[in-house]
C-alpha cells in the first residue's frame, strides 16, 4: 500500500479506464483508484483516512449524476485533510460559470478538456504531484524516479543546502 | 365614347396652369387644351376635334373666335372671364352665346361639370359613360319617368341613386312632417339593436353610423359605418328577422326615418317613388352581397397564409428545441469520442508490443484469453473491483499488481496458485504482459460500446430533424421514446428514469411527428423538476369504443400545475417558461395538434399538493389508423 493516492472519478466507465490506462505507470509510486460516482469517491476518501493513506490528487469529470464535479471539489477544498491535493477537472462540459466556481471555491489547479491526449494528461499530472510531494513529502528521493527528476533531485540539493 | 375638347385660352400663363390644375379630374374623359391666344388655338385645331366647352378671356380677338365657335351646330358651352369691358361681353352674348361667366378668380368646377353635362345631354351622348366625372344627379332627378315606363336605373351610380330617393323623399315631407319622419339625430343614438325586433327604416342624410355586431366574450366588433345616402334597418325591416346588427350614430345625423305604417302610406301616395326605392334597396342588399363575398374570398386566402404561417411556427419550435438540445448533445457524444480516441492511442501503443513480447506458449495462451474475456464482458463496477483488489493484495504484493489481476478476473487464490506462485520474481514481469493483453481486449470492447452510442444518438437526431413519409406507417412507440432519452441523456443524468413499459403493439403513426410530442413532454418533465427529480415513462394497451388504443405516459415529480392553470396550458401564446428553458413556449399546443391528427387525446394530470406533487401527460394513440392526415401539406390541399 502507497501512503499517496491519487483518484480519478468519471461516471462513464469507458472513460474511466482511459484515464487509468493513461495513468498506469504512476500505479508504482501512488495507489491509484478509480470511483464511478461522487458517493462512492467519498466512501474511498473514507476508507483511505481508516488506512492512514492521504489523498495527493484528485481528477475529476463535472457532468454526473449526483454531485457535481465541481461541487465536489469545492467540498473537498474546504476539508482540511484535502485541501492540499491537487484538484484536476477533465471535462467537456463545465461551462464558464462552473469553471470559475472550481477556481475560485474549488482550489482548481489544472483543467483538461474532453477529449485529451494521453501523454499530455500524464505530464501535467506528474507535474502536479511533483509539486505535491515537494510541498507535503519529506522523502523525495523516493518519488525522483516516476516523477518529474529534476524538479525533485534540485529540492533536494536546496534542502541539503538550507540544513 | 367620344373624347371631346375643353379649349381654354388665355394670355396669361399662370391662369392657364391653374385652369389645368382645377380641370385634372376631367382629363380622363375630356382633352383638356390650353391656348396662349385665339391664333394659337386656331393653328391647332383639326375639324375632327369636337369641342365641348370653351373657357377663355374676352378680348376683342377672342370675341371673333367665340361668336364664330357658338354658331357652330353642335355649339360648344362658353364660359368666359368677366371682361373689363362690359361692352365686349354684350357684344358676344348678340352676336353669339355667352353660358357663364367666371366672375370670380376661381373657377368653379361645380358649374364646368353641369354645363357639360347639359353639353352631352344636347349631344344625346350616354351619360353614364361620363358618370366618373361628372354629377349627372341633377340632370335626371329633374324629373322621374312616367308610371309604367321603364327606367334604367342602372344609369346611375350608387350614390346618385340614393341622393335622388332622399331628396324625392325631403320633398315629399318638406313642409309636411306631421308624423317628424325628417329627424337629427346627436351622437350616440341608437337605431336598431341586434337580435331585436325592427320597425323602422333609415335614410342617412348626413353624418355618421356604425354597425357592431356581438362576438364571442361579450365584446362587439364595428362591422362597418354607413354614411349620407346609405340605409339602415332595410334587411330587418324587409324581412321582419331580427336586426343583424346593432346601429349606432357616431356623429350628430341627419335621417329620414321610415315606420312600416308610414312607408306603406308613402308608396301608395307617391307610387312613382316605388321603382328607385326598391332598386336602391337591391342595390343595397347587393352591395352588402358583394362585399360579403369579397370579405369571404378575402378571409380564405388569409386563412391559407396563416395556415401556412403555422406550420412555419411548428417548424420553427421544433428547431429550437433542437438547437437548445444540441449544446448537450456536443457534451454528450464528447465522453464517447474521447474514450474513442484514448482507446485507439492506447492500442497504437500496446499492440505492436504485444506482438513483440518474448513468452511462453502457456502465456500466450492465458493472454489471449484474457484478450478474448475482456473483449467480451462488461469489467466489474470501481468498487467491487476495489474491493476484491484488497482482498488479493496479500497474495500479489501490491495494490497495482492486485488490481490488474481483479481486472484479469485471475485474481482467486486457485489462479494465483496455478498462473502465478510457480513465477517467483517473474511475476509483476507476468501481469505488465497479461494486462496489455486485457488492455486492448479492453479497449476493442469500449471502442465499440462507444461508437455504437455515437451511433445512437445521430440516429435519433437524424429522426428528429428528418419528415415524416405520407403514409403512416406501423412503428415501435418504445423505440421513439427511447432515441428521444438519448437525445436528452445529458439532461437525464441527475434524473431517476424508471421505464414500465407494456406489451404494447406497433402503433401506425408518423413516427417523427410523436417523437415531438416525447421531446416536449420530457423537456417539460425537465423543466419542471429543475434539474433533478423522477421521470417515469409508461406504456399500456387499452380499448374504447372497440378501438384498440396505446397509452404512453410520462410523469414527472416536479411542482405539479395548479387547477386554475390546467385548462389553459394547451392555448397556443400560454407559457410559464422562462429564459433558457426549451423551445417557444407553444410545444403543448403542438403536441395537441399532433396527437389530434393521429386521432387520439392527450390528457393532463396533475397535483400540486405539497404532500404528492405531480404532473403526468397521457397520450392516447389508436393502433390501427390509416388516415392520418399529415402537416399542413394536407390540410393545404383539402383546402385547394
Amino acid at each position: 500500500m502507497n501512503k499517496y493516492v491519487l483518484l480519478c472519478v468519471d461516471d462513464e466507465r469507458e472513460v474511466l479506464d482511459s484515464v487509468l490506462a493513461d495513468l498506469d505507470t504512476l500505479g508504482d509510486l501512488f495507489d491509484v483508484e478509480a470511483a464511478q460516482s461522487v458517493g462512492e469517491a467519498k466512501e474511498l476518501l473514507a476508507e483511505m483516512q481508516q488506512n492512514q493513506q492521504q489523498l495527493a490528487l484528485i481528477l475529476c469529470d463535472h457532468m454526473m449524476p449526483g454531485t457535481q464535479g465541481v461541487d465536489f471539489l469545492v467540498e473537498l477544498n474546504q476539508d482540511a485533510a484535502y485541501k492540499a491535493a491537487k484538484k484536476l477537472l477533465l471535462t467537456g462540459q463545465a461551462g464558464l460559470e462552473a469553471t470559475v466556481e472550481a477556481v475560485n471555491h474549488g482550489g482548481l489547479d489544472f483543467y483538461i478538456a474532453k477529449p485529451w491526449q494521453g501523454d499530455e494528461l500524464m505530464a501535467h499530472v506528474q507535474e502536479l504531484l511533483t509539486d505535491f510531494i515537494l510541498e507535503n513529502e519529506s522523502d523525495l528521493m523516493h518519488y525522483a524516479r516516476g516523477l518529474d527528476a529534476e524538479k525533485i533531485f534540485s529540492a533536494i540539493h536546496a534542502r541539503r543546502q538550507s540544513l | 365614347m367620344t373624347h371631346y375638347a375643353i379649349v381654354c385660352i388665355h394670355s396669361d400663363a399662370n391662369l392657364l396652369l391653374d385652369l389645368q390644375l382645377s380641370l385634372g379630374s376631367l382629363a380622363s374623359h375630356f382633352h383638356i387644351l390650353l391656348f396662349r391666344d385665339v391664333k394659337q388655338a386656331d393653328d391647332h385645331l383639326t375639324k375632327d376635334q369636337p369641342i365641348a366647352m370653351l373657357i377663355s378671356e374676352l378680348t376683342p380677338q377672342s370675341q371673333t373666335y367665340l361668336v364664330a365657335q357658338t354658331q357652330l351646330q353642335n355649339r360648344p358651352k362658353c364660359l368666359v372671364f368677366n371682361p373689363n369691358e362690359p361692352s365686349l361681353l354684350i357684344n358676344l352674348i348678340n352676336l353669339g352665346h355667352v353660358d357663364h361667366v367666371i366672375a370670380t378668380p376661381q373657377m368653379d368646377l361645380e358649374t364646368v361639370k353641369g354645363q357639360l353635362s347639359q353639353f352631352l345631354q344636347q349631344q344625346n351622348e350616354t351619360l353614364t359613360h361620363y358618370a366618373d366625372v361628372l354629377d349627372t344627379t341633377q340632370l335626371k332627378s329633374a324629373s322621374f319617368p312616367p308610371q309604367g315606363q321603364f327606367l334604367d336605373y342602372s344609369l346611375y351610380s350608387d350614390n346618385e341613386l340614393s341622393n335622388l330617393v332622399i331628396n324625392a323623399l325631403y320633398r315629399v315631407f318638406s313642409g309636411n312632417d306631421e308624423h317628424h319622419v325628417c329627424r337629427k339625430y346627436s351622437k350616440n343614438h341608437l337605431l336598431t339593436r341586434e337580435g331585436e325586433h325592427n320597425n323602422a327604416l333609415w335614410f342617412i342624410a348626413d353624418g355618421e353610423v356604425q354597425l357592431k355586431k356581438h362576438i364571442a366574450a361579450g365584446q362587439e366588433q364595428e362591422v362597418t359605418v354607413m354614411r349620407a345616402g346609405s340605409m339602415v334597418g332595410g334587411m330587418s325591416f324587409i324581412t321582419g328577422e331580427p336586426a343583424f346588427t346593432t346601429s349606432i350614430t357616431l356623429t350628430g345625423t341627419e335621417v329620414i326615418k321610415l315606420e312600416k305604417s308610414q312607408f306603406a302610406t308613402l308608396m301608395k301616395s307617391n307610387s312613382e317613388l316605388l321603382g328607385p326605392f326598391t332598386h336602391l334597396l337591391l342595390r343595397n342588399f347587393n352591395r352588402r352581397l358583394q362585399s360579403s363575398i369579397i370579405t369571404k374570398l378575402k378571409l380564405q386566402s388569409t386563412l391559407q397564409s396563416l395556415d401556412a404561417a403555422h406550420a412555419q411556427l411548428v417548424e420553427t419550435e421544433k428547431m429550437a428545441v433542437l438547437g437548445q438540445l444540441v449544446a448537450g448533445i456536443a457534451h454528450e457524444l464528447n465522453n464517447p469520442v474521447a474514450a474513442i480516441l484514448r482507446g485507439a492511442d492506447t492500442l497504437k501503443q500496446k499492440v505492436p508490443s504485444l506482438l513483440a513480447q518474448e513468452i511462453s506458449a502457456n502465456l500466450r495462451q492465458l493472454g489471449a484469453t484474457t484478450l478474448n474475456n475482456a473483449m467480451k464482458i462488461t469489467p466489474l463496477s470501481t468498487a467491487i473491483t476495489r474491493q476484491k483488489t484488497k482482498a488479493a493484495i496479500p497474495l500479489f504484493g501490491s495494490n497495482a499488481l492486485a488490481r490488474k489481476a481483479v481486472q484479469m478476473q485471475l485474481d482467486s487464490p486457485e489462479q494465483f496458485a496455478k498462473y502465478f506462485a510457480p513465477l517467483g520474481s517473474e511475476l509483476t514481469e507476468t501481469i505488465q504482459q497479461l494486462d496489455t493483453y486485457y488492455l486492448v481486449g479492453n479497449f476493442l470492447r469500449s471502442i465499440d460500446v462507444c461508437a455504437k452510442r455515437i451511433a445512437d444518438l445521430v440516429k435519433g437526431l437524424k429522426h428528429y430533424a428528418g419528415q415524416d413519409i405520407e403514409q403512416a406507417v406501423f412503428s415501435d412507440l418504445h423505440e421513439g421514446l427511447e432515441e428521444t432519452l438519448v437525445i436528452f441523456e445529458n439532461r437525464l443524468k441527475s434524473y431517476q428514469v424508471i421505464k414500465e413499459y407494456g406489451d404494447i403493439p406497433l402503433v401506425q403513426c408518423h413516427p417523427i411527428e410523436l417523437q415531438q410530442i416525447w421531446t416536449n413532454l420530457i423537456a417539460n418533465a425537465i423543466d419542471a423538476t429543475q434539474g433533478e427529480g423522477e421521470i417515469k415513462l409508461h406504456s399500456h394497451t387499452m380499448t374504447k369504443c372497440q378501438q384498440d388504443f396505446v397509452c404512453i405516459s410520462i410523469e414527472d415529480n416536479g411542482i405539479g400545475i395548479p387547477e386554475e392553470k390546467k385548462a389553459r396550458i394547451f392555448e397556443l401564446n400560454y407559457t410559464t417558461k422562462r429564459e433558457g428553458n426549451f423551445g417557444l413556449g407553444i410545444g403543448l399546443t403542438v403536441c395537441q395538434q399532433i396527437v389530434k391528427r393521429h386521432h387520439g387525446e392527450i390528457k393532463v394530470i396533475s397535483s400540486n399538493d405539497a404532500q404528492s406533487h405531480f404532473t403526468r401527460f397521457e397520450v392516447y394513440l389508436p393502433v390501427n389508423n390509416p388516415e392520418i392526415k399529415q402537416r399542413s401539406r394536407a390540410e393545404n390541399e383539402q383546402e385547394a
